[in-house]
């Protein structure tokens, strides 16, 4: 029974961690697309003012 | 590139699925191995996302000598990155495994010393990149030094070790190999480790590509 509690906790913990980077993939993911975004409506408004 | 949102969770459910399903799933009960034997979920996979790394830096780079184009360039060099920080994560959890079982973090093994070679010759790429300052001339000699280096990575994990009259790897000089063991229930853990692995290498490719477009256009 403590066997089983003590790889529960190993599982939550590396889930947890595990978690944590992939929210941070996606926040990361998010940033460069907003980049992206930006940048190609400032290549669009160049376009149009020339 | 793949779009879309519903691949990458994909592959983050795998993963954690199998992390969380990894420590829980009952196992065989197999001599010297015994209960480490769920690292097989959490460092094989990590060896199949650096092969998938090395493979498609591979054909990154011989599309970059057939047409150079420089955005070729930037894929074969961020899956090499890519592919060697797998390559360590392999070698950590391989080595902590080889503590467990073995008695040493490392042994004079074909499979280990191969591993090591081939990581070196990934990390001379590295080198060699940051050596030259031309980007065409960069891109140029860098793509067929990665050809090379994925020669050797085979020839150094997929063929010596076989041939190796000993080796205490599973699969590798004469061993039979852990996965021929697997049972069911450990195969439905072990397919989605790996999958998931590489499906979560493609979204970190695919950040540190966009990423490095973004810094080149700025510059």
């Amino acid at each position: 029974m403590e066997n089983e509690n003590k790889y529960l906790i190993v599982a939550l913990v590396m889930g947890i961690i595990f978690a944590g980077l992939g929210i941070y993939l996606y926040l990361l993911d998010r940033k460069i697309s907003r980049i992206e975004q930006k940048q190609d409506e400032m290549k669009n408004a160049n376009k149009n003012l020339k | 590139m793949i779009k879309g949102l519903w691949w990458k969770l994909t592959g983050l459910g795998l993963i954690l699925f199998s992390i969380i399903a990894g420590q829980l799933v009952g196992v065989p009960d197999l001599p010297v191995i015994r209960e480490t034997i769920r690292n097989l979920f959490y460092h094989v996979p990590m060896w199949f996302t650096m092969f998938a790394m090395f493979g498609t830096s591979l054909v990154y780079s011989i599309k970059y000598l057939s047409g150079n184009k420089l955005k070729n360039d930037i894929m074969a060099s961020e899956s090499v990155y890519n592919g060697i920080f797998f390559g360590i994560l392999g070698l950590i959890t391989g080595m902590v495994w080889a503590k467990s079982t073995w008695g040493d973090f490392w042994t004079n093994d074909p499979q280990l010393n191969g591993a090591a070679v081939s990581m070196m010759a990934y990390l001379a790429y590295a080198i060699l990149r940051s050596s030259i300052d031309e980007k065409a001339m960069r891109a140029r000699i860098s793509a067929v030094y990665n050809i090379f280096a994925f020669m050797l990575l085979v020839i150094f994990l997929g063929v010596l070790p076989r041939l190796a009259d000993s080796s205490l790897h599973p699969g590798k000089g004469g061993n039979s190999s852990t996965m021929e063991g697997l049972d069911l229930t450990m195969r439905l853990v072990f397919y989605p480790a790996a999958i998931g692995w590489i499906i979560i290498s493609y979204w970190i490719l695919q950040i540190r590509t966009r990423k490095r477009r973004l810094l080149q256009s700025v510059n």
